[in-house]
């Protein structure tokens, strides 16, 4: 997994949903917590790392990049 | 998506930096206007400096540059074909963009005296002129978020564009779609800014992944695409762009040379010769990639960047730009691979195929009024052809955004056709409907490598015909796409624009029957560069057909 997200520290704000430049998160619509559904689309600017108000989210790099 | 408006008097597709200041300027000028800005993802972060900039790499400065260095450098990095019009406004009102910057928060550091703190580029280190470039700090994306909310813009966000609309020879308003409820929207302007970026998506990376590339991804060619099915006028669309990057992230470069790094090959080698003419910074940054190229080719690579030459305060400075703006994960990349700035020899090579009208010279053909050969719509930023990378986005944005405001003024509101509205809405909704067809990633692959083999350089007439063959077969496929959500259908959008982006290339370089800018347009039939019969734009159109046509026109003042 590309990007990780602490369940508990997330709060279901959004804000990671919110401000990705490519769309990469939705909150999840059962637990109302924050998932990196296209995550496969990230371009790991580290926006939402910097935004989440709780630091719950941390994204590494591509496993594919050699 | 907040409430949409009857009528828009500028309607501007884009919030990044051109987009905000034009949404900005607008407001400026006639607080009473409607002016929306419609992007893709959020104002607070969308375009390609979500995270902050090190630096502006062009402002002419009082005392330090003149605005006609700054002309005569571009327009001789661009070998003359380039609108010089268009260079010298950014450069007039550079300045004053950059203390209203300063004035919402942005910081330039300053010396003691209160000096800016300015620097050359790399092709310029050698140079008594040429153009200055100062560093940047502060969030600026934050910055000007909040700066267009204070000036009461309309926002609609994660609502792509997918169409600008025209009646009687003028703009009409635009479409596009919400990629969170699915609601299609129309949205009836007086005036349209195409500020929608780059195209970041156009040649695969040598890592094969879709989105690990040079510019941020968001930016698929939108704009061109848009303004080519507008009938707007392209120029440069031959001029196919390559970064200097840092290998397999993809980060910029070229900074590590301008504090001080040099190039070497696996054998340690230092391999660029001194360029006679220092002061030619695309002409140098040409020479360059054309030397990466060949050391790769002939089987000396990698390329490295040799930082042990750097100073421990370029280390620092580079160490602040890589990792706390444009894309600070920088760091873990270095942290990774246990590399260290200062200390190691870093693997660089050239990135994917990239379309730029703000670092590149390709993009819609604009005047200094930011105004197309369309009434009504203007265009800014990388998605104009401009060659002054940020400061042109900021320049260009607000010249548009006043331009449109001032053009909107008296003009009755427009009327989008119900049948082209009805059309647009069945194309971009379709891909959600069919149960089986093509996804937009795999298809998005096979577009991109069809550029990577057929498209990008070396180029001749044999290649780019088959080219238009594989492109024409890639065209029905996309009308076969199978989007499974509303994000897929987003995608499904930005492959139609790649396609677009990958047939202007494809005719424009058809049509330049010479070689020019060394590796961005190398035609091994025409290997020489012709002033004499060139130094002309290719102008790019959507013909009747509905493909690109071209048209050979002279460069304005030129």
């Amino acid at each position: 997994m590309q990007i990780r997200i602490d369940l508990h520290k997330c709060n279901g704000c959004g804000v990671c949903a919110e401000i990705c430049p490519v769309d990469v998160f939705r909150v999840n619509e059962e637990n109302r917590l924050a998932e990196a559904r296209y995550e496969i689309d990230c371009w790991y600017c580290g926006a939402c790392e910097g935004d989440c108000p709780t630091q719950a989210i941390s994204v590494r790099l591509p496993y594919l990049l050699p | 998506m907040s409430q949409i408006p009857k009528c828009a008097d500028v309607a501007i597709i884009g919030g990044g930096a051109a987009g905000c200041l034009a949404a900005m300027a607008a407001k400026e000028a006639n607080p009473a206007a409607e002016v929306v800005i419609v992007e893709k993802a959020s104002i607070r972060r969308g375009g390609s400096i979500a995270c902050g900039m090190d630096a502006i790499n062009v402002v002419v400065i009082p005392g330090i540059s003149k605005v006609d260095d700054l002309v005569r450098a571009q327009m001789s990095a661009a070998q003359g074909i380039l609108d010089p019009a268009v260079v010298r406004a950014v450069g007039e009102e550079s300045f004053g963009v950059l203390q209203d910057l300063e004035r919402w928060g942005v910081k330039f550091p300053r010396d003691k005296s209160g000096k800016y703190e300015t620097f050359k580029q790399w092709s310029a280190r050698d140079s008594a002129s040429a153009v200055t470039s100062v560093s940047m700090e502060g969030d600026v994306k934050v910055i000007l978020d909040r700066e267009v909310e204070k000036r009461k813009v309309r926002r609609m966000e994660h609502s792509p564009v997918t169409a600008i609309h025209a009646a009687g020879g003028r703009v009409a308003g635009i479409s596009g779609f919400d990629i969170r409820n699915g609601d299609f929207f129309t949205l009836p302007a007086k005036t349209v800014v195409i500020a929608a970026g780059s195209g970041a998506r156009f040649g695969l990376p040598e890592t094969g992944v879709l989105h690990a590339v040079f510019d941020c991804p968001a930016c698929a060619g939108d704009s061109y695409s848009l303004a080519f099915r507008a009938g707007a006028e392209l120029v440069n669309m031959e001029c196919v762009k390559h970064y200097f990057a840092v290998r397999y992230f993809n980060g910029p470069g070229l900074a590590p040379l301008s504090h001080g790094s040099r190039l070497v090959n696996a054998l340690g080698q230092a391999f660029l010769e001194k360029s006679a003419s220092g002061d030619l910074e695309l002409q140098n940054y040409m020479d360059l990639f054309s030397a990466v190229q060949r050391e790769y080719r002939e089987g000396r690579g990698p390329v490295y960047i040799d930082t042990r030459p750097l100073s421990p305060k370029m280390v620092q400075e580079l160490e602040r730009c890589f990792f706390t703006t444009e894309r600070p994960t920088f760091k873990k990349f270095f942290e990774e691979r246990g590399l260290k700035i200062g200390r190691d020899l870093i693997e660089g090579n050239l990135s994917e195929a990239v379309l730029c009208g703000g670092h590149g010279i390709n993009g819609i053909k604009v005047n200094a009024k930011a105004e197309t050969n369309v009434k009504g719509l203007y265009a800014a930023g990388d998605a104009a052809a401009n060659a002054v990378s940020l400061m042109g986005a900021f320049v260009l944005g607000r010249i548009a955004g006043r331009e449109g405001v001032s053009r909107a003024k008296g003009l009755p509101p427009p009327e989008i056709s119900p049948g082209e509205a009805e059309a647009e809405k069945k194309l971009v909704l379709e891909p959600l409907k069919r149960s089986e067809g093509i996804p937009p990633a795999l298809l998005e692959r096979k577009v991109r490598q069809a550029v990577n083999l057929y498209v990008d350089n070396p180029k001749s007439e044999p290649k780019l015909l088959t080219a238009q063959k594989h492109l024409e077969k890639l065209r029905e496929d996309a009308s076969v796409m199978k989007a499974a959500d509303l994000h897929d259908a987003m995608k499904a959008a930005e492959v139609r624009a790649i396609l677009d982006c990958a047939d202007m290339v494809t005719a424009a370089s058809l049509a330049r029957k010479e070689s020019r800018w060394g590796i961005y347009h190398y035609r091994v039939d025409f290997p020489k560069r012709d002033d004499e019969n060139w130094k002309k734009f290719v102008v790019v159109k959507r013909g009747s057909s509905g493909r690109a046509a071209t048209s050979i026109d002279p460069i304005p003042g030129g």
